[in-house]
């Protein structure tokens, strides 16, 4: 083809968008990373307009329930008729168009993997309230990552998707340039184009070998990345009106796909930013020996601790390419220059924070509030929502015996083909309570609670191993020098609580006001998310800093003092667990003023400790 | 019908594999928890199962699809018809495999009065539901950790009963529900309530391969999947059948194999030496160890055998150390080497 073709957009994020629409399945889609609204919709509609004709946007509101997303019983038609009809989901809605979620971070745990489903498999699978059934959802999926601090686009759905837009200056002008009429239709047959091409174009080994090189380079370890990578690649020479990968797109690929989700560099990084964080850092246990020709072998001291098993296996295929060290060299420098700028910020985080990957929103109350449990007889008002299949289930038997007795239907109204009664109203019934989350919050001061930070983290272990059989969640917080930290927020994920605890550093000062004041957020949160907190902190209660940040015990106490009864007067149950030796009177002023149970912990055994806590969630549930 | 990623075209992942293969040629092995990373192929793993199990053998027309074979396990309709002395033809069928959607409701899980022919026709009939479905097959449910606790009930009232038993709306059904429960999770992402992970007979890790090599091939083969379904398919074909008949030979050499004292005895020690409490450990490792000596059409069950499965049969019933998961594998592996590698050698250096 020799007509003039108009240069592509330089820039990555209207980049991702062309590519998106030209392999909208093999991608799965975005993550936008915090964009401005208008930004996000104009993303999402240039995505639509380059797809072929009639793609549907859909968009899932948070608020969505478990009956629009998969689809349900349409009510009207399903009365009308007397026959369960089925209505549509959102998903199965937007199937062959683009699919926005905004607020992504918030998504709920069965929207979650529904969505996965559809990412994976391009279709979703119904089995509920009486219908079985399976629609085609191929969507191109945008999720807006609107995340604040501690609420994170849960991994699992990050990995679904091939890119992560950031809506730099470069983004947001190239958007509105390729948004203009006059280009408008260039591009939709640019796209086009590539979308036909696509099929055809080859990769050579070596470009698929040089993609996984990188990808180890970078820790990059899901191997859907680098498919992605791959397939990115393959538009992208689709895109340029080729038919076979070049060392350009395997670099762009690259540097789309992989940077954004790079774990460590190739080279060491400076070693000041490690000091600074203070954690310890594990080496890798076990260099592998057996790999056919490493890639010039990044210093693996961000490996992520993982389980320190044996690879499981190690052998593979004879047939496989020989990696070639240069190709993936040269994809290298393509990655590197296009690594967000936080990034080496964020690596030092990710590493500490071993495989967790950041804060996920874990489990909110199911679609409404507390877990669905059945339909029981009631009339559906005061909030109670009407359970349709159930009430139909209850009236069906009758509706012989009711067609029967029917008076005669007044001339021209037609007989309904159901015959509902009052008695057959059924409601939905939830499980309001999800049980009690314990936040533990420990002392990590340089005080007199370091040599005891041991024994402390030991008997949190303990107590997780408690709430772990009683399917509790919990929560850690630690302080120490000039403020606090939520380690981790309310899981039921004890594996993953266990390693946060093991890398928790000692040292600094005791800002005891701020500590306790982040266990009552903590808490009313809690409670607002409809569990009930339990408190158990974990101190030798000697404050040294106040609540300003300047250090000196006395105004530290006092203002731990006034923190202690703003505690108490929220009724927060809570234990004050003293990890000094002999017990220190500060603590069981504290204590008293938070009006905490007070145990002093060298003399409580472990398993005094563990029915401690044991009553004390029977006396936060019967309190909460 | 979707294409299917043929299950020997998988690179890798041996344990998992042969995990699979072992609870389809014998059932009574109990189910697999595949725990894993993402993206490392797990579901992939199940669904290519169901393209590859030998077909069965079911009853005309049942919609329970019972054992013409057996005289135990059956429906009430099954059963009427055995006792009125009749003799229903039989027909071949695939073996069900069968998702377990996370947003699943209670109704569709055991079945329910079927709500059309109740309004319709005024009859009370049945709708049979998943458990109905798994029946002789494999019930899967990925992300099994996140599952909502009173569905993991009914899953767990049915394996231990083998049947379902409904009585709501006034219907009321028995039909048998014996299935292999096959469960994918992340740990990190929630953890497996302790009664449902005793159901599982064995329980497999599974990592992102790390070796570049394996990674070149599970890309590539993924592609040329991607690009030319059909072609792929019809070159791993006959691999695929192979491991079918493998799979057929060690049902029919399942009866056959006895296994000797000697192992049991070892096999009893293991598990007191890890103080996995209760009896199933020790049923898993004998069951599993025939399972293996069959699929390989060894002539005896040998120690090795033994030795191969026992971290896939034991990792997940170490119960004294919840916390402790990562080590679980090493763990069973210290114990095996302990117990019989005469003499001791030096164990700390292996794990």
């Amino acid at each position: 083809m020799s007509a003039p073709r108009p240069d592509l957009p330089g820039g990555l994020g209207a980049l991702a968008a062309l590519l998106l629409a030209v392999d909208a399945r093999g991608l799965g889609g975005a993550v936008l990373d915090h964009p401005v609204h208008e930004q996000a919709r104009l993303f999402a509609s240039l995505v639509r307009s380059w797809l072929p004709a009639g793609a549907p946007l859909r968009r899932v509101p948070s608020s969505v329930t478990a009956d629009r997303l998969y689809g349900g019983v349409d009510l009207a038609s399903t009365l009308a008729t007397g026959k369960i009809v089925a209505e549509r989901g959102v998903l199965a809605g937007a199937d062959g168009g683009v699919l926005v979620i905004p607020m992504a971070e918030r998504l709920n745990t069965s929207a979650r993997t529904a969505v996965c489903e559809v990412l994976d498999h391009g279709e979703i699978t119904v089995q509920r309230e009486g219908i079985a059934d399976r629609h085609d959802a191929r969507v191109c999926a945008l999720l807006l990552d609107e995340s604040v601090d501690d609420e994170l686009v849960h991994p699992a759905l990050k990995d679904r998707l091939a890119f992560s837009v950031r809506f730099d200056g470069r983004t947001g002008e190239e958007l509105e340039w390729m948004a203009d009429e006059t280009e408008a239709h260039h591009f939709e047959t640019l796209v086009r184009e590539a979308r036909v091409r696509l099929s055809q174009v080859s990769v050579d080994d070596e470009w698929a070998a040089a993609l996984c090189q990188t990808a180890d380079a970078f820790g990059v370890d899901s191997v859907r990345a680098t498919l992605f990578a791959l397939r990115c690649a393959r538009a992208l020479a689709a895109l340029d009106g080729r038919l076979m990968v070049t060392e350009k797109d395997a670099e762009k690929a690259a540097a789309l796909v992989l940077a954004p989700r790079a774990t460590r560099l190739p080279p060491p990084p400076p070693p000041e930013e490690e000091e600074e964080q203070g954690d310890e850092q594990q080496p890798n246990e076990e260099p592998e020996q057996n790999e056919p020709e490493p890639p010039p072998p990044p210093p693996q001291m961000e490996q992520p601790p993982e389980p320190p098993e044996p690879p499981e296996q190690k052998d593979s295929d004879d047939d496989s390419t020989q990696p070639t060290p240069d190709s993936g060299e040269l994809l290298r420098d393509a990655v590197q220059a296009a690594l967000p700028p936080n990034l080496l910020a964020q690596l030092v985080q990710n590493s500490s924070a071993g495989s967790m990957q950041g804060r996920v929103g874990e489990e909110t109350p199911n679609m409404l509030r507390g877990r669905p449990r059945g339909a029981r007889s009631g009339l559906p008002r005061g909030g109670a929502r009407l359970h349709l299949l159930e009430t139909l289930r209850a009236a069906a038997p009758w509706q012989r015996v009711r067609s029967r007795m029917a008076p005669p239907a007044g001339a021209g109204a037609p007989a309904p083909r159901v015959a509902v009664r009052r008695e057959d109203f059924r409601i939905r019934r939830f499980i309001e309570k999800t049980g009690t989350t314990v936040l533990f919050v420990v002392d990590a001061s340089g005080s007199s609670a370091l040599y005891r930070l041991a024994e402390a983290k030991g008997a949190v272990e303990l107590l997780l191993a408690e709430t772990y059989a009683r399917r509790d969640r919990v929560s850690l917080i630690a302080f120490r020098g000039q403020g606090t930290e939520v380690l981790l927020p309310p899981t039921r994920a004890l594996a993953r609580a266990k390693k946060v605890l093991s890398a928790l550093p000692g040292g600094g000062g005791t800002p005891m006001a701020h500590a306790i004041d982040a266990a009552m957020e903590q808490a009313i949160a809690t409670r607002r998310g409809g569990s009930s907190p339990l408190v158990v902190m974990m101190t030798d209660g000697r404050a040294n800093i106040a609540r300003d940040g300047t250090p000196g015990r006395k105004q530290a106490e006092q203002d731990a003092l006034a923190a202690g009864a703003r505690f108490a007067s929220q009724h927060i149950p809570a234990m004050f667990v003293d990890t000094s030796p002999r017990g220190e009177v500060v603590a069981r002023r504290l204590a008293e003023a938070m009006k905490a149970r007070y145990i002093l912990l060298p003399s409580a055994d472990a398993k005094a400790l563990g029915g401690l806590v044991k009553t004390a969630i029977q006396m936060a549930e019967g309190g909460g | 019908m979707r294409p299917v990623f043929p299950f020997s075209a998988i690179v890798g992942q041996d344990e998992m594999k042969l995990a699979l293969l072992l609870v389809a040629i014998d059932p009574s092995i109990g189910g697999v928890m595949v725990f894993g990373d993402r993206g490392t192929g797990k579901s992939t793993a199940v669904r290519a199962l169901a393209g590859l199990l030998p077909q069965m053998k079911v009853v005309q027309g049942c919609k329970y699809g019972c054992d013409p074979h057996s005289t135990t396990q059956r429906c009430d309709e099954c059963f009427k018809r055995l006792a009125d002395g009749q003799h229903p033809r039989s027909l071949l069928a695939p073996v069900p495999v069968v998702d377990l959607p996370l947003g699943a409701t209670e109704d569709r899980v055991v079945g329910a009065l079927d709500l059309e022919r109740a309004l319709t026709t005024g009859e009370k009939a049945f709708e049979p539901g998943l458990l109905a479905r798994a029946h002789r097959g494999f019930l899967y449910v990925d992300e099994v950790n996140l599952l909502e606790d009173h569905l993991v009930d009914l899953l767990l009232d049915a394996a231990a009963t083998g049947e379902n038993v409904v009585e709501r709306e006034g219907v009321s059904v028995r039909h048998p529900s014996r299935f292999v429960l096959v469960g994918s999770g992340n740990p990190e992402e929630g953890e497996l309530r302790p009664q449902l992970l005793d159901r599982f007979g064995l329980a497999v890790d599974v990592r992102t391969p790390t070796v570049i090599a394996t990674r070149i091939d599970v890309i590539k083969r993924r592609d040329a999947f991607d690009r030319d379904p059909m072609a792929f398919l019809a070159h791993w074909q006959k691999a695929d059948a192979k491991v079918r008949r493998s799979i057929e030979k060690g049902r029919a050499r399942l009866d056959d194999l006895a296994v000797p004292d000697e192992i049991l005895e070892r096999a009893a020690a293991l598990c007191a030496a890890l103080g996995t409490d209760g009896l199933r450990g020790e049923l898993t490792l004998l069951r599993t160890t025939r399972a293996l000596a069959a699929f390989e059409g060894a002539d005896a069950v040998t120690l090795e055998h033994l030795r191969r499965i026992a971290p896939m049969a034991l990792r997940h019933r170490l119960r004294r150390n919840v916390l402790d998961d990562a080590g679980s594998t090493t763990r069973v592996e210290r114990a095996v080497s302990e117990l019989w590698d005469a003499p001791a050698t030096d164990v700390s250096a292996t794990s």
